[in-house]
């Protein structure tokens, strides 16, 4: 009977307790917090200021003996490359907003969140701006329902570390603050046009003559710049999704995006028509073209897709039909260049391959490092921008990388 | 991590001190885990030797409460009561309880998991203990009070944060549950 009692005793005590328990579940996260200025004061400041230290960097625009490096969302550095072994950083254009660059004759032009910018650069280290284009660019999307307030920039963010406790998840809901949208961080860009300036792979602007072209997640928008000052925007198309870069190859635009590969006739310019596609899985994929074939990274991740990492070469002499010519496996690739023969590859560090064969490219050199996210090669000089620093190297040899400088980064 | 090792000291220099009066032995058990986040499966088995009325061992099991676990863990019983070849007894544990899954998958906060990570693991409990046969054989069960901590690193797939922000947040589980288990002792 004794122990009965004890038995039945334990068990109540045991349920008890059950009604007391409770889990504990906490979500540590940053809150940012926009901080805003107006338009008419940000606009004041879009000028050469004193040079910023590169901490986080965009897409880069080689222009004669300069290089733009975007510095992301915050504006454009300015980098005396006259001799590439030691460039220096002379001036900063601050542009809030800004991701992507292209330059045409003296004339600078940028994104600042929906706006367009043009900005003299006809003395890079005085430049000034000559013109603001409002609303050409979709409005940046942001989590949790943010909307920016109207005639206002946001300059920068407050961020605030948070830990919230939980309860159950069908009950939770995001306390508050905002988050940028992936990728219109992660694609910025510049463009590629071969006779006013270079620019890398992951442009999302390019310049082919008089006409500035731009892409977002799914539209490509003319820009008629024949008087470089006073650019005009033309009708906007409907280009397809995931749309991440644009690069020009004489009357050709090729797009990419994260399904595929588009390509659009500018015979009109100020009309681009949509020539072929190639489709391929999803994967963030800067492309590059020549004559014959593009070249496209595609690299698998979070906000990438699960493709496999690989570089496709896309025979591309059939416009309405390209296809596959052969892939080849890489590590997690990004950005790309080529010049003549040789063609470098952002992917763990920087590969050149010889590329005289596209259906038998051969590895030359590996230099591995951190990681790298896009590259420029013109005139013997390689440029490669990397989570450490702008690197550049002399491939005049074209079995060999030799380093000439490193601008670090400060992060 | 630090309790663990110390635990398991002790327990070496336990079995070396008193090598006469030790002997091996083995607590197996099978039992429900109680919380708010419902019932669940547990099974542990602990190794260890056994001198006067005193128990010291290791131990590992798989949880599979709200995040499925596996725990590893030092113990120590200490009998009381002895009537026979019943008795009861006071069991403790603590050590660290790894995530049973490091893969990516979505959390059901709409969250893509990057990393899971170990956390603490403790428990403490009354026992009661039934000797069976001639040897050391003997049925166990006890209630008890279980603690587990694991902690996620996770990312939306369609956000991520300028340079200057991590793009990564935190999810800790701190999970409280009662215990009961049944056993085997040899």
């Amino acid at each position: 009977m004794k122990k009965i009692f004890f038995a039945v005793l334990s068990c109540l005590l045991f349920f008890s307790f059950q009604s007391c328990l409770k889990d504990k579940l906490t979500h540590s996260y940053t809150i940012y917090t926009p901080i805003y200025e107006t338009k008419e004061r940000v606009t004041l400041n879009i000028k050469s200021n004193p040079a910023k230290e590169i901490q986080s960097p965009g897409n880069l625009f080689v222009y004669g003996n300069y290089i733009f490096l975007n510095e992301t969302d915050k504006g454009v550095h300015i980098i005396d490359n006259t001799d590439p072994s030691n460039p220096v950083d002379k001036a900063f254009i601050d542009i809030p907003g800004n991701l992507d660059i292209a330059v045409k004759g003296n004339i600078l032009y940028a994104d600042m969140y929906q706006d367009l910018v043009a900005v003299d650069i006809s003395d890079p280290l005085h430049a000034k701006l000559v013109k603001t284009v409002p609303d050409v660019f979709g409005e940046r999307y942001y989590a949790n329902g943010f909307v920016a307030a109207n005639n206002m920039v946001i300059v920068g963010w407050t961020r605030k570390d948070t830990t919230i406790a939980l309860e159950h998840p069908q009950n939770y809901s995001y306390p508050g603050g905002v988050w940028f949208d992936a990728r219109a961080l992660q694609s910025a860009g510049a463009a590629a046009a071969p006779i006013p300036g270079i620019s890398g792979s992951m442009a999302r602007f390019t310049i082919v003559n008089n006409y500035l072209y731009a892409v977002d997640h799914h539209s490509l928008l003319p820009i008629s710049i024949s008087v470089p000052a006073e650019p005009v925007a033309g009708n906007l198309i409907s280009a397809g999704f995931d749309i991440e870069t644009i690069y020009p190859f004489k009357n050709k635009l090729f797009l990419g995006s994260m399904g595929g590969l588009y390509i659009y006739d500018i015979s009109q310019p100020g009309e681009p028509v949509k020539e072929g596609d190639f489709i391929h899985a999803t994967a963030c994929d800067p492309v590059i073209a020549d004559d014959n074939y593009a070249y496209v990274t595609l690299r698998e991740g979070t906000t990438c897709g699960p493709a496999n990492n690989e570089l496709e070469v896309v025979d591309v002499q059939d416009l309405h039909a390209p296809s596959l010519l052969k892939s080849y496996p890489m590590t997690k690739p990004q950005g790309l260049t080529k010049d003549n023969t040789l063609l470098f590859v952002c992917d763990d560090g920087i590969k050149m391959y010889d590329a005289s064969d596209p259906a038998n490219i051969v590895l030359k050199k590996h230099v591995t490092g951190p990681e790298t996210r896009d590259a420029i090669a013109w005139n013997k000089n390689l440029i490669v921008v990397s989570t450490d620093g702008l690197y550049q190297y002399d491939y005049s040899n074209s079995n060999d990388l030799t380093l000439r400088s490193k601008l670090s980064i400060n992060r | 991590m630090k309790l663990f090792f110390i635990t398991a000291f002790a327990f070496t220099c336990i079995c070396t001190s008193a090598q006469k009066k030790t002997n091996f032995s083995s607590e197996n058990y099978a039992g429900l885990l109680e919380g708010e986040h419902g019932s669940s499966l547990q099974l542990q088995t602990i190794n260890g030797v056994k001198f006067n009325n005193w128990f010291v061992g290791l131990g590992a099991g798989i949880d599979w409460y709200y995040r499925r676990s596996i725990p590893v863990f030092a113990s120590i019983n200490k009998d009381f009561l002895k009537k026979e070849k019943r008795s009861f007894y006071l069991s403790a544990n603590a050590g660290i309880n790894f995530p049973w899954q490091t893969d990516n998958y979505n959390n059901e906060w709409g969250y893509n998991e990057t990393k899971s990570y170990a956390g603490l693991y403790w428990s403490a409990g009354l026992g009661y203990k039934i000797g069976i046969g001639k040897g050391n054989d003997a049925l166990l069960m006890q209630f008890g009070y279980d603690y587990k901590h694991v902690s996620e690193e996770v990312g939306l797939p369609y956000i991520v944060f300028d340079s200057e922000t991590d793009p990564n947040d935190r999810f800790h589980y701190h999970l409280r549950r009662l215990s009961f288990k049944v056993g085997w002792n040899f």
